[in-house]
């Protein structure tokens, strides 16, 4: 579901930042009030479940592969403009440091999988809680919000490629960045998304939210409470030595092809638009390093991700603090 | 016209540990084991040729950095960020030459060297850290002579500081350096270090000071610190294997 570079017209590009923009600062002004300064730094835990959940790549019919993203989770946990930060965070951080979705489409990235998603998400999980009944019900209702959200996500995604060959094309007709049409990205979003990606992001919200309530369940209500308890450290570091696993799933995602890759599908031919567009050089290009083994870099990127995201956290927690004290 | 805190701040955040923390528990991890694996584990770094043993420690620390109280990370990122943008700086004309690879090899060092060393500052009390060297066999003098440098460095930083305002004070306006009466100031300091040298010595002598300088607390060591000596062959071994292969 990222992005990358050059598949969206800088105009949409600009478009997609320029409507993420104000959700974001209104996001932060409600976390800054709402949120107790002490959990913030719970948000880089989330962050970092969040960032580890999309390493796990799932594979799908047709030779592509696709990921959770577990926004739903943290919007459960922590509320949906936390989980808004929580993701861009990781967002962020994946753009830069692993050339995992793209610098100029991060505006449309983060209005997909750090808006839509847990807001979407969150509504429905809200919406179904009034309406459900038993001891359940928090499960189920976490179940079908996070469904609806990632496939609101995917569907907004589909859209954002579909409508580049309408609106962006040359004299002859020919698409200058992405060159499905909507009869094909929203498809070939939707359909992994509804079917196997919408399920990984059921099972792996539920059985987060489980464990959370059994051993953290002091992360579900607002209390003052700060420490991680060292349940979820040891969950985080089994995910963290897991993530190879998502290295079993061959291929790439739709619509993240490199350039060579859209060029064999298209038969020699790249979109005009795409040829001198931006390549952004990341620190660990796709999670890999040359010299280095796959399931290494996998790890180390993994471990790097997720450190960065508390660290970031508790910083932006620490920085709170010290204003709230001079206040 | 203010003398630099932030040399004070950093000598001060050296031994506010030992103050505060002086009923706290003592390392579970014998600093001297800990203190010869930041050295060794820097001085690797600095020979690897490439940058698979560099990353990998990298990675190591930011996971422990990831675990510490939040006043400590925000004082080793201050460290690691100030460091890390200095050494860009510097490399920065390298690429008028088209060597990236060189800005980020050195960042990526200073950055790891500086994470190991925050790291183990933040961690370890003044006091294991000098205990630590008397178990590396550090000659006792040279201990003695660094331990009494850091906390005379503060305390006379604080007299100094004091005259220096009594001068402003006593000033019209804006007082540069060259203007004030710096050299009574530095001479008027060192005449006080004097006597505080002296002081301190009769102490000493009162207290039954022969020359030795003895540890009183020992670690004891336990299956945790052998442990953790494996842990120093196998960062060795990993060099040796991330050398040869690539």
């Amino acid at each position: 579901m990222h992005i990358p570079d050059n598949y969206l017209s800088p105009e949409t590009c600009t478009v997609m930042a320029a409507a993420a923009l104000p959700v974001l600062a209104i996001s932060i002004y409600k976390v800054k009030k709402e949120l107790p300064v002490e959990k913030v730094s719970v948000l880089g835990v989330g962050a970092a479940f969040s960032f580890l959940v999309m390493m796990f790549n799932i594979p799908l019919p047709g030779g592509t592969t696709g990921h959770a993203v577990g926004g739903t989770l943290i919007a459960m946990l922590l509320g949906p403009y936390a989980a808004c930060i929580s993701i861009t965070v990781t967002l962020i951080l994946q753009a830069f440091l692993f050339g995992d979705g793209g610098i100029l489409s991060l505006g449309a990235n983060i209005f997909n999988i750090a808006i839509v998603l847990p807001f979407t998400g969150y509504f429905v999980y809200q919406l179904c809680c009034k309406f459900l009944r038993g001891e359940k019900r928090e499960w189920i209702a976490g179940g079908i919000g996070s469904y609806i959200g990632i496939n609101a996500a995917a569907f907004c995604a589909g859209v954002e490629f579909g409508i580049q060959p309408l609106l962006f094309h040359d004299a002859a007709g020919n698409a200058l960045y992405c060159p499905y049409p909507l009869s094909v990205s929203i498809p070939a979003m939707m359909l992994g998304h509804l079917t196997i990606l919408g399920i990984a992001e059921v099972v792996f919200t539920i059985a987060m939210y489980a464990f959370i309530q059994s051993s953290a369940p002091q992360m579900l209500i607002r209390t003052e409470k700060t420490k991680s308890p060292i349940a979820l450290r040891l969950l985080l570091a089994a995910l963290i030595c897991a993530v190879p696993i998502g290295l079993l799933a061959e291929g790439t995602a739709w619509g993240e092809w490199s350039k060579e890759e859209l060029q064999s599908f298209q038969h020699g031919i790249l979109p005009a638009g795409m040829q001198q567009g931006m390549t952004w050089q990341a620190f660990l290009p796709e999670y890999s390093m040359s010299g280095m083994p796959a399931w290494l870099s996998y790890i180390l990127s993994a471990a790097i991700g997720a450190s960065l995201c508390v660290i970031v956290f508790i910083l932006l927690s620490s920085h709170g603090k010290k204003a709230h004290h001079e206040a | 016209m203010k003398l630099d805190a932030a040399l004070m701040r950093l000598i001060a955040h050296m031994t506010q540990r030992d103050r505060m923390d002086a009923n706290a528990k003592s390392a579970v991890i014998d600093p001297a084991f800990r203190i010869l694996t930041a050295f060794l584990c820097v001085l690797l770094c600095a020979c690897s040729k490439n940058a698979v043993f560099t990353l990998i420690i990298i990675t190591v620390q930011l996971v422990r950095l990831a675990l510490l109280k939040p006043a400590q990370i925000r004082a080793v990122c201050h460290m690691v960020g100030t460091a890390a943008l200095i050494a860009l700086f510097i490399t920065l004309p390298s690429l008028f030459y088209g060597s990236t690879a060189a800005i980020t090899t050195i960042v990526m060092k200073v950055t790891e060297a500086i994470l190991i060393i925050g790291i183990l500052n933040e961690t370890l009390a003044w006091k294991e850290i000098t205990g630590a060297f008397a178990r590396l066999h550090v000659p006792g003098i040279v201990i003695m002579t660094m331990d009494m440098a850091i906390h005379f460095l503060v305390i006379l930083g604080r007299y100094c500081d004091r005259m220096l305002e009594a001068v402003q004070l006593r000033s019209m306006g804006e007082v540069s350096w060259k203007d004030s009466q710096i050299g009574g100031i530095l001479g008027t300091t060192f005449l006080k270090s004097d006597q505080m040298a002296q002081g301190v010595s009769d102490a000493l002598v009162c207290r039954g000071y022969t020359g030795a300088y003895p540890i009183y607390e020992q670690h004891q060591r336990t299956v945790l610190d052998y442990l953790y000596l494996l842990v120093l062959a196998g960062m060795i071994l990993l060099f040796i294997y991330t050398e040869n292969i690539l």
